[in-house]
């Protein structure tokens, strides 16, 4: 399963007292031993560094070091080219960042991976999960 | 696998190219050995996207911050 991680998932897994953390750390040891596919889209990478920023975090650099590990996919023309078209096709109610998110993973042919409730119910143009339903799903293949 | 045009020293592409004559190989193979003997000796066994998951599976306690709010409104704060 190849899959696309929202800003929220990587944000409590760096917290210590979201109310996710402890799924959310649980998640990242699951993907690690399955040797899951996962894409980022730089916008999340963005996201990530700015709230870990302002939330004061002291060592950016090897959060950013270990980003560039994974393959990112750009906001470049051929996203928005994209965007244009599911644009002019249906009714779109998901804020523009989380638009981009959900086709970065629509795109990539990808599960979108987010604890965020307005997107879970609003995305439509990619599969979504939460960290805890992918664990769910995961142990019961 | 993707074509790609690199530039080697004269005296590399000649010893690389004998030592593909005399190993009954391609230079290009000769190259693709030395490309992953790089990366093994960079990532180890792990790709770089296994290297990156392995940091976040084992994320070091001492880099966690208290948020000030959950995740969530402050992902949501940075897109409203």
């Amino acid at each position: 399963m190849k899959l696309v991680i929202d800003s929220s998932v990587f944000i409590s897994h760096m917290g210590t007292n979201d109310e996710f953390t402890p799924t959310s750390q649980l998640f990242f040891k699951i993907l690690f031993e399955n040797k899951e596919k996962v894409v980022i889209p730089t916008l999340v990478i963005a996201e990530t560094l700015t709230v870990l920023k302002q939330q004061q975090h002291l060592n950016l650099q090897i959060i950013f070091k270990n980003f560039q590990d994974f393959d990112a996919i750009p906001l470049d023309m051929g996203l928005l080219e994209k965007l244009r078209g599911i644009l002019l096709k249906s009714t779109v109610t998901l804020k523009a960042s989380d638009l981009v998110i959900a086709l970065t993973a629509k795109v990539a042919d990808a599960v979108l991976i987010s604890w965020d409730k307005r997107m879970l119910t609003e995305t439509s143009i990619c599969p979504i999960l939460t960290p805890k339903q992918y664990i769910v799903k995961v142990k019961s293949n | 696998m993707i074509r790609t045009q690199i530039y080697l020293p004269e005296d590399v592409h000649t010893s690389l190219q004998k030592l593909a004559n005399k190993k009954g190989t391609t230079l290009s193979k000769l190259i693709r050995e030395g490309a992953e003997t790089v990366l093994k000796k960079h990532y180890g066994k792990k790709t770089p996207q296994q290297k990156a998951l392995h940091f976040l599976a084992n994320y070091p306690d001492e880099l966690r911050i208290k948020l000030t709010k959950s995740a969530v409104e402050l992902v949501r704060e940075q897109r409203n």
